[in-house]
């Protein structure tokens, strides 16, 4: 597995504020990487450090195996906290500074904000646009250097339900073309949405780093009914994968401890002369694990 | 030349700029050339006799070589102007966060800074090309029989002037990275070149109030009105002819200081 980012231990205190402690964390190439926690967990310092912007107190990281420089900005496109432009300026204008910084020649200005839905307003001046454009400048801008990771920080965050869906296909497109994101969010579904692995903060610790599944599908939950629900959870007591059973408004609830997929379920029942008329996955949301990992 | 094109992109964009620039070419133009209209010991109504200018032209306002002189004492008194705009540039790019986002996007904090500086000397240039403009048409105007080779003299006043507002752009640059914001960098601007150091400077006293940190600047230029008007002998004043090399090696070095200590500021900070 190739790393893209290689985070060694870092560390930041604001006073006597333990903003980041101790984190390590591998983001793998090709994934959509979200970092999740509440507010003030430490997801925008975490950020703030490996962009290059804040100090770390100690610790270390890496880009592309490399130290940050002009070359490893290039080649990450990223936006903290807000998107931050000249308001004054229209979006192709404010595209133009970032194209000289990162110098790029011969940008794709009008290209890229096709790309994010903003052609047509391309030559408004920033202040004027909804919040919703305002973010979708900014992943244009992240784009402009055609870079191999895309970093975004509560990228819908205040977006009307709407905005929030056009960020997400836009990510989903961007990730589809081999780029690397990182998302930092609070909002937890859309982590489940959009990302391949994560990583969960609190209070500037890290809890949990893998794959997304491995945060949501740790604990299954199926939904199943029979004509006869007695007899079936004496049955579905039996099974090995099954952990426990609970009823709840005339569905039975399995928990289950391994993956089972509905085909084995139903296969297995089956077999024992049960025939289920109610047989749904309900996946632990993530924000019930979130929950968990936060009050462990 | 990079970075320079990015602040030029920067401030070309604002209207702010422009409208800036306007005013302060206009304030500059309107008294260099009005001042000479400007007659303090009118003949008619001074019966003592013993000046008898009709306005400051005549007096030689415009004469070479002290031109120079008088026209750079006279812009000087608008150096604030392009200061409080770079305050304004500087201190937006904390508000707008954009100084944040530079250095994510590529910048390092030192090519900020530089960035920065060409602001600085992009103000204090263009400072200097209209009271040089400006000084050159009136003296063109009021001058016959210019001798040409000796069109030069004098222009020494040009280099204090430019090293003045230099510092003034180096000295508003360093308190508005201190501050981050334009109102409370002005203030104390203001509160600190008008009552803070002439006070400390009467309550220390010469020479050592010559070596305060604006206070160098400001000797760059004495008033050469009293001159003009043949009245320093009167008031036992001395202008002098050259711009003090003296007080011109203590702007610069304090140009320098301020200069240096903004980078270290920046750099010592999280963004």
């Amino acid at each position: 597995m190739e790393k893209i980012l290689e985070i060694n231990g870092l560390t930041k205190s604001y006073g006597r504020i333990q903003a980041v402690q101790n984190l390590s964390l591998d983001i793998p190439k090709g994934s959509v990487f979200g970092i999740l926690g509440p507010n003030g967990s430490g997801k925008t310092t975490t950020l703030g450090m490996v962009l290059g912007v804040i100090k770390p107190d100690s610790g270390n990281f890496n880009w592309f195996g490399q130290q940050l420089n002009f070359d490893t900005k290039k080649r990450v496109g990223a936006i903290l906290e807000t998107p931050n432009f000249y308001p004054y300026m229209s979006g192709v204008k404010n595209l133009e500074i970032v194209a000289s910084i990162k110098e790029i020649r011969n940008p794709k200005i009008e290209e890229t904000l096709n790309t994010v839905g903003l052609g047509e307003r391309g030559h408004s001046k920033f202040k004027s646009y909804s919040l919703g454009m305002k973010q979708r400048l900014a992943i244009a801008s992240a784009l402009l250097s055609q870079p191999e990771i895309l970093v975004l920080d509560e990228p819908t965050n205040g977006l009307d339900p709407q905005g929030i869906a056009q960020i997400r296909e836009l990510i989903l497109e961007i990730a589809s073309r081999g780029i690397t994101i990182i998302i930092a969010s609070h909002i937890l579904v859309e982590i489940e949405k959009v990302c391949t692995h994560a990583a969960v903060l609190q209070r500037g610790v890290l809890r949990f780093a893998g794959r997304v599944e491995e945060l949501t599908g740790l604990e299954g939950l199926v939904e199943i009914s029979a004509a006869d629900n007695g007899i079936l959870m004496n049955v579905l007591n039996a099974f090995d994968a099954v952990e426990s059973v609970t009823e709840e408004g005339g569905l039975l609830l399995a928990k289950l401890n391994k993956e089972w997929s509905a085909d084995d379920i139903n296969r297995q029942l089956a077999a024992q002369g049960i025939f289920v008329n109610h047989l749904v996955f309900r996946k632990a949301s993530l924000e019930t694990q979130f929950l968990n990992l936060i009050e462990a | 030349m990079k970075l320079l094109k990015i602040e030029w992109l920067k401030l070309r964009n604002h209207k702010f700029f422009w409208i800036g620039m306007a005013l302060y070419a206009a304030s500059m133009i309107v008294l260099i050339t009005q001042m000479g209209k400007f007659a303090p010991f009118d003949s008619k109504n001074n019966e003592g006799g013993m000046i008898a200018f009709q306005n400051l032209a005549d007096a030689g306002l415009y004469k070479l070589p002290y031109i120079w002189q008088h026209v750079t004492y006279l812009a000087s008194f608008f150096k604030f102007i392009p200061a409080f705009l770079l305050i304004f540039f500087i201190s937006n790019e904390y508000q707008y966060k954009t100084y944040r986002q530079n250095v994510i996007d590529g910048l390092s904090i030192g090519q900020y800074y530089i960035s920065k500086l060409f602001s600085a000397l992009i103000f204090t240039t263009i400072s200097l090309e209209i009271v040089t403009a400006t000084g050159f048409v009136m003296a063109l105007i009021h001058n016959e029989n210019i001798d040409w080779s000796k069109f030069l003299y004098g222009t020494d006043y040009l280099t204090g002037f430019f090293v003045e507002v230099l510092f003034i752009m180096m000295f508003t640059m360093f308190l508005t990275l201190v501050f981050k914001r334009s109102t409370i960098t002005v203030i104390v601007i203001l509160a600190y070149y008008f009552i803070a150091e002439p006070l400390l400077g009467l309550v220390l006293g010469e020479p050592v109030k010559n070596y305060l940190p604006t206070e160098p600047s400001r000797l760059l230029n004495l008033q050469p009105i009293t001159r003009l008007l043949g009245a320093d002998g009167l008031l036992g004043n001395v202008t002098p002819d050259v711009v003090s090399i003296k007080y011109l090696v203590t702007t610069i070095f304090y140009t320098v200081i301020l200069g240096t200590a903004g980078y270290f500021i920046l750099k010592k900070r999280d963004l």
